[in-house]
């Protein structure tokens, strides 16, 4: 074993993992080169004194100021998305000339309709049934409830008046349950 | 209402943690901070900055916290993130305090940034000094600096060194040797040239 070896193998010997078969060669040569046991204190030292290095702590107050950093992080987070949703003036603006639009437009159907052919027979009317008979009324059954959110599809979010069935879900059928109200 | 926390592996605290419980983090935090700090501040050599650093690990593991996969130790992902922002720190004042290597004339182009914390202290005959031996570390390579103060400061390991680090066991067991060798020679070199300025006073 040569000198470069030797040091190469210093951590193995002073970190006790040195494999038995390069032992006896590391003694021999630690015994025959004063350089290198000279070395080998110095190394140990070094070390050790890493070893003895005095611990730091954190200083007091330090879980106060990190939730504090937390909850202020957390609401601007908070902001910073509703940013990203209205990220300037104009949206809402759309959306105002959309509702306005929208309205035009169900007004203008509706006095077209009134103005139809249709419309101008004569109605028959039905008799209503009083409130209290065979009135049904859809129920969803409980694990399928969903917020307004997920049931309103995206093109029409800005009008929540309008149901419109979800898309790429189950269909209702089968799992409305049609009650009598009394 | 946390006592009880301290049953609990660090693996199962983060897992309870992603499922909602905040008590939980609150013992991730009280377990990993002091041996956070250390790990930095050895890296840093500022208390300040250190404390800073850890505090933006332990954000980074709340905001991030469905980052953690239960495939490696929780201690080595908390780790990496305190080794990684440690990293950008001492690049950020390096970049602040910048030196000639020729004026310096270092091997292996390392940057000196001197200690902020302490007041110079005389050493014990034969022995050295806290501060000699932060600044033999403040001297040494980014790599030999992370792997000397992960095992030797800290105790980790060769196995959570080398997760943390990312490089076979082999390579940590040499870059440590390498490491020990580079720091065993800065320091004879400090306490050398503080010998030959005692000996011209």
């Amino acid at each position: 074993m040569n000198c470069y070896e030797y040091k190469s193998h210093l951590s193995e010997f002073v970190d006790g993992d040195m494999p038995s078969h390069l032992r006896k060669e590391f003694l021999q040569h630690k015994s025959d080169c004063s350089d290198c046991e000279k070395t080998y204190q110095e190394f140990k030292k070094t070390v050790a004194a890493l070893h003895g290095l005095k611990s730091k702590h954190v200083s007091p107050g330090f879980n106060n100021r990190l939730f504090a950093r937390i909850k202020e992080e957390n609401q601007a987070n908070v902001w910073q998305k509703l940013q990203h949703v209205l990220p300037d003036m104009q949206i809402p603006r759309y959306m105002v000339a959309a509702v306005v639009i929208a309205l035009i437009a169900v007004v203008s159907y509706n006095t077209i309709g009134d103005n139809s052919p249709a419309a101008n027979q004569p109605v028959q009317r039905s008799v209503v049934p009083p409130p209290s008979l065979n009135i049904q009324q859809p129920v969803v059954a409980d694990n399928d409830v969903q917020s307004e959110t997920n049931v309103v599809s995206e093109s029409d979010s800005r009008d929540t008046n309008r149901f419109v069935p979800p898309k790429n879900t189950r269909s209702y059928e089968g799992q409305i349950k049609y009650v009598n109200s009394e | 209402m946390n006592d009880f926390m301290d049953r609990y592996t660090d693996e199962e605290l983060i897992a309870r943690f992603q499922q909602g419980d905040e008590y939980a983090f609150e013992e991730i935090v009280n377990r990993f901070k002091d041996r956070l700090k250390n790990f930095v501040y050895r890296y840093l050599s500022s208390e300040e900055a250190a404390e800073d650093v850890v505090q933006d690990t332990f954000l980074r593991v709340y905001q991030k916290k469905h980052m953690y996969r239960n495939i490696a130790k929780f201690s080595t992902w908390i780790y990496t993130i305190a080794g990684n922002l440690a990293k950008t720190e001492l690049r950020k004042r390096k970049r602040r305090k910048m030196y000639s290597l020729g004026d310096l004339g270092l091997e292996d182009k390392e940057y000196e940034i001197p200690s902020e914390d302490f007041a110079p202290e005389e050493g014990v005959e034969g022995e050295f000094t806290e501060q000699e031996i932060q600044n033999a570390i403040d001297q040494l390579s980014e790599k030999f600096k992370t792997v000397i103060i992960l095992r030797d400061i800290q105790e980790l390991s060769y196995d959570e060194v080398s997760n943390i680090v990312d490089v076979p066991v082999g390579t940590v067991k040499s870059r440590i040797n390498r490491a020990r060798l580079k720091l065993q020679e800065k320091l004879r070199h400090l306490r050398s040239s503080e010998s030959e300025k005692a000996s011209k006073s």
